[in-house]
């Protein structure tokens, strides 16, 4: 590779290394907009090979200066957070050093500045995009340093076989690399999660799965979303991979024809939740930022919110939870995203106290067809209670109409559209009509919002926002509050697209993975996955759902363990035999050389600089030494084997080899 | 590879080495040009001895051998011979001239004029002669062995590059060092070459000749040449690079070196040591001066290229 060459590469190099850097600070989404447009302009500028700085110097400092006086005056008013104004800051410098003269002085000061980045965005993320930005720049910034070291001491507008000498390089960044993992594994250390950051929503922006009102018509993309809105690990753990459960968000009580409300005062605040006693199954849920909302969630029906968490831009920090209207718990504060528990039981009767409210339940809006209530009176018959109605309409409702997310325009009147015109609709249409219905009959109904589903990830259900549900909930005297669903079940969980849902949930076990192993890994961690190493764990009954065709699970692991480990090692061998064999494209009297030439650095004889094996062995000849004899023995076998096309047999080898010995 | 190459190679060197003394690796080289069927040019002060290296070369082989001492007024038919009219027979008869030998010596080659200095670069080329519509084939082996004087050049024709090309190896052979002088006018009387016994034939280098012909090149020695031909054409000093026909040379001058350790492949180590007398005449450099510092420079220029260049392992 020519000089020309080697310079664009290795500033190639470099810019992909800041630009990694700066992938990790931008993911978090706490970078001002500014600065990240003027980075990624500068980074398309360099990429293109132009340096307008080049010659500017005075002025682009006093430009850069300005900007710091900019940031920091934000800080100093509040407006800004002090870290994020330094990552921002630290962004510019970066930019302003790629567009400058393009010297290894500057390449380090971009490669430093970078550094910084990263270790900004450590501060503000946490995240596996993160992780992966961060090796992104570890190789960028490796090779881009391997080839100014090449370029270094040789100037000249020269020919070099570069490939060899970057094929070290990687080698050396993987090894490093490994090296690194190992260390952070095995190096005791606290967690990660003291200082960290959640990110926003970044780059996607959050979902609006959960709205202040259900507005009836118009379709929705919302169902094929795969994105994870919620991971919930729950206590006791269920069995199996679907949990196709209720995740009650909100309630709704007031229809109007058109959409539906939820009544009491929305942003009052109340005291913290307190319901009933503490039971039932135990979540404790994470909100992405992809949630993009402040009401909580929990398995139906949730009685006990517990102490929750707000990550947010500037860290970590308890928030407040309250109640808005009458059933719906929301976070006091904005955040990225959010922790909480909750306990949930289902086996308790949730009765209502509130008499006025409960009769508000039997408001009907003012225009509603008279089809609905005829339709109603018909299907009930005799029937009177909630839990002998509401199956009645459900059934006919699944039977008689069909699930669509494809609803084009709008009409005046949905509900009798859907129920007498189309004849199809989706959840919140269904839901709708099941509790208008079952108004008309007298029965006090209202429409749930929340999720449907659940699917398992590692030791955590996940949520995707396509799991958004609208379902209703009736009150019966006996039985108190019922849930009853008239959607078809095919209608009900998310649908993403195949290949999507794939990948999200690919992402999703590497930040599972990212989350258990790096982020929440601390020393405790490590003793544990040493002990099991050592000896097997002494719950082994943890493993028991699984079928054990060894025996009992007690004698598997260390027989495990010790077979992983022989594994890694001769992983370790072959790798190490692989790349201390040289370049595979050697000629294979290659290794006799190498062992040559091993040998006589063994027997102290040193080469001068610049001199090959023949060199040495005709010198050593003219100084008449004692090993002169055996060494040009075995030269001219090597020379010959190497360029007369006389291969060396592997008996001759070690002769030869044995001869350079014995003096 | 009969064992006898690698002898009879010593013995020549170690006999010219009696007549020319202390000059035993210019020898070798000298010889080496010789096997590889090259010409040689010579280029010293006088008295250094480049005329007694090269009627030695003659005589160990047992050649025949003309020396021509080129002046500003040799014409080409001086060297190459002429028609000449012969009035008993009544008719043109061909008289060759001194270039029908074997081993031709052109002494101070470059004070001729150019005409008869381009007279010789058929012969040299093919080795042959044409003169008047007819081509004479020159008596084989055939070697010129050239000499200059680098210093003294006024009233000279410097050599044109084309015909500087045409010689395999260049030699300066340099002065005695004390001791070999010593010893040398100690023992030296009379005339050295007049006792001079051959202690080979014709028939001989023809051997040789052959057999440096079946010295193979591998791959990676071939690449090694093209690499080391290609940084002198890309060197930031070097005006113009080695031609092919320079890189071939060097090949040849290699595989005749092979025969001295008796192989029949080349290696790195060949190369190297043929590389700086087989191209450092055939560089133009930048900063041309001319003369014995040009030939410092490009000597030291492609010994740098050869640290450089990394040879095959």
């Amino acid at each position: 590779m020519r000089l020309a060459d080697r310079r664009k590469w290795r500033l190639r190099l470099r810019d992909l290394a800041a630009g990694a850097a700066f992938s990790a600070v931008a993911l978090s989404g706490a970078l001002p907009l500014p600065v990240t447009v003027l980075f990624v302009i500068s980074l398309g500028v360099s990429l293109l090979g132009r340096r307008p700085f080049a010659n500017q110097r005075v002025w682009s400092v006093l430009a850069l200066l300005a900007v710091a006086v900019v940031l920091f005056g934000l800080v100093s008013r509040g407006a800004l957070d002090l870290v994020v104004a330094a990552v921002g800051f630290a962004t510019l410098v970066t930019a302003h050093r790629m567009l400058s003269e393009p010297t290894p002085a500057t390449d380090q000061q971009v490669l430093l500045a970078s550094l910084l980045l990263m270790a900004g965005a450590a501060a503000l993320s946490g995240d596996v995009l993160y992780a992966v930005c961060l090796l992104a720049f570890g190789v960028f910034a490796c090779l881009s340093l391997g080839l100014s070291v090449v370029e270094g001491p040789i100037e000249r507008d020269e020919e070099l076989p570069l490939t060899p000498v970057l094929r070290q390089v990687s080698i050396g960044v993987a090894i490093a690399l490994m090296g690194g993992i190992a260390f952070f594994v095995l190096f005791p250390r606290l967690s990660w999660n003291v200082a960290a950051r959640r990110t926003g929503a970044g780059v996607f922006g959050g979902t609006t799965g959960m709205s202040d009102r259900v507005r009836l018509g118009g379709g929705g993309d919302i169902k094929t979303s795969a994105r994870v809105v919620l991971r919930a690990k729950l206590e006791p753990a269920p069995r199996g991979d679907r949990l196709d459960r209720y995740w009650v968000g909100r309630h709704f009580d007031l229809f109007d024809g058109r959409e539906w409300r939820a009544s009491g005062e929305p942003g009052m605040p109340k005291p913290r939740i307190m319901r009933a006693e503490v039971g039932g199954i135990l979540q404790r849920i994470e909100l992405t930022p992809a949630y993009g909302s402040r009401t909580l969630v929990g398995l139906e029906q949730p009685i006990y919110f517990g102490p929750a968490t707000a990550l947010g831009n500037t860290g970590t920090s308890p928030v407040q939870l309250v109640q808005v209207g009458r059933d719906e718990v929301r976070f006091a504060e904005e955040a990225n995203a959010y922790t909480y528990v909750v306990h949930s039981r289902s086996d308790v009767p949730q009765l209502e106290q509130d008499r006025a409210a409960l009769e508000a339940l039997h408001a009907l809006p003012p225009e509603l067809d008279p089809r609905i209530s005829e339709l109603a009176a018909r299907l009930a018959d005799q029937a009177t209670e909630a839990e002998d109605v509401a199956p009645l309409f459900e059934r006919y409702l699944r039977n008689n109409l069909n699930y669509t997310l494809e609803l084009p325009g709008e009409v005046d009147d949905p509900l009798t559209d859907f129920l007498f015109v189309r004849k199809e609709g989706h959840c919140e249409h269904f839901a709708t009509a099941l509790a208008v219905m079952l108004r008309t009959r007298g029965i006090p109904a209202r429409v749930v919002g929340g999720f449907f589903g659940g699917e398992r990830l590692g030791e955590r259900f996940v949520v995707r926002a396509g799991d958004a549900h609208a379902w209703v909930e009736a009150y019966s005297p006996a039985r108190g509050w019922m849930t009853f669903d008239a959607t078809p079940e095919s209608g009900r969980g998310s649908r993403p697209p195949a290949i999507f849902s794939r990948l999200v949930d690919a992402y999703e076990r590497l930040e599972e993975l990212w989350r258990s192993r790096v982020v929440d890994y601390t020393i405790i961690d490590q003793w544990e996955f040493v002990r099991k190493l050592v000896r097997p764990p002494a719950g082994a009954s943890s493993a028991a759902d699984e079928p054990d065709p060894v025996g009992p699970a007690g004698e598997r692991t260390p027989t495990r363990a010790i077979l992983g480990a022989f594994a890694a090692g001769l992983l370790v061998l072959l790798l190490w035999r692989r790349f201390m064999k040289g370049p595979s494209g050697a000629h294979p009297a290659a290794g006799f050389l190498v062992d040559v030439e091993r040998k006589l650095q063994g027997l102290a004889i040193q080469k001068q600089p610049g001199e090959d094996l023949e060199a040495l062995t005709k010198r050593l000849q003219s100084e008449q030494h004692l090993l002169a004899e055996p060494l040009s023995r075995a030269t001219r076998r090597y020379l010959e084997a190497r360029f007369g096309d006389r291969p060396l047999l592997k008996e001759e080898r070690r002769a030869l080899l044995e001869g350079l010995e014995r003096r | 590879m009969p064992p006898k190459h690698p002898e009879l190679l010593q013995r020549l060197q170690n006999h010219i080495g009696e007549l020319v003394l202390g000059k035993s690796e210019q020898v070798k080289l000298a010889l080496t040009c010789l096997v590889a069927r090259g010409h040689l040019l010579l280029e010293d002060v006088p008295g250094v001895g480049k005329t007694t290296l090269a009627e030695g070369l003659a005589r160990s082989f047992s050649m025949s051998f003309a020396r021509v001492q080129f002046t500003a007024d040799v014409l080409p038919s001086d060297i190459l011979g002429a028609q000449v009219f012969l009035q008993a027979k009544g008719q043109f008869e061909f008289r060759p001239g001194p270039i029908f030998h074997q081993v031709v010596l052109a002494d101070e080659l470059n004070r001729a004029p150019p005409r008869t200095q381009s007279a010789l670069l058929e012969a040299m080329a093919q080795g042959q002669v044409s003169l008047d519509s007819v081509t004479h084939p020159l008596p084989q082996p055939f070697s010129v062995i050239a000499t200059q004087n680098p210093l003294d050049l006024s009233g000279t024709y410097p050599l044109p590059d084309s015909q500087l090309d045409r010689f395999l190896l260049r030699l300066s052979l340099g002065h005695l060092s004390a001791e070999v002088e010593t010893q040398l006018l100690m023992s030296r009387r009379a005339d050295p070459l007049a006792g001079f016994k051959p202690i080979a034939d014709a028939a001989d280098l023809a051997a040789l000749q052959d057999a440096a012909d079946a010295v193979q090149v591998s791959k990676d020695i071939a690449e090694y040449a093209v690499r080391i031909a290609a940084a002198t054409r890309e060197h930031a000093e070097i005006e113009r690079g080695i031609s092919t026909r320079a890189a071939l040379s060097l090949m040849a001058a290699a595989r005749a070196l092979a025969l001295w350790e008796g192989r029949d492949f080349v290696t790195p180590g060949d190369v190297k040591v043929v590389a700086v007398p087989a191209l450092s005449h055939r560089l133009l450099l930048k900063n041309s001066s001319q003369g014995v510092f040009a030939r410092d420079e490009a000597a030291h220029l492609v010994s740098e290229l050869l640290r450089k260049v990394p040879a095959p392992r």
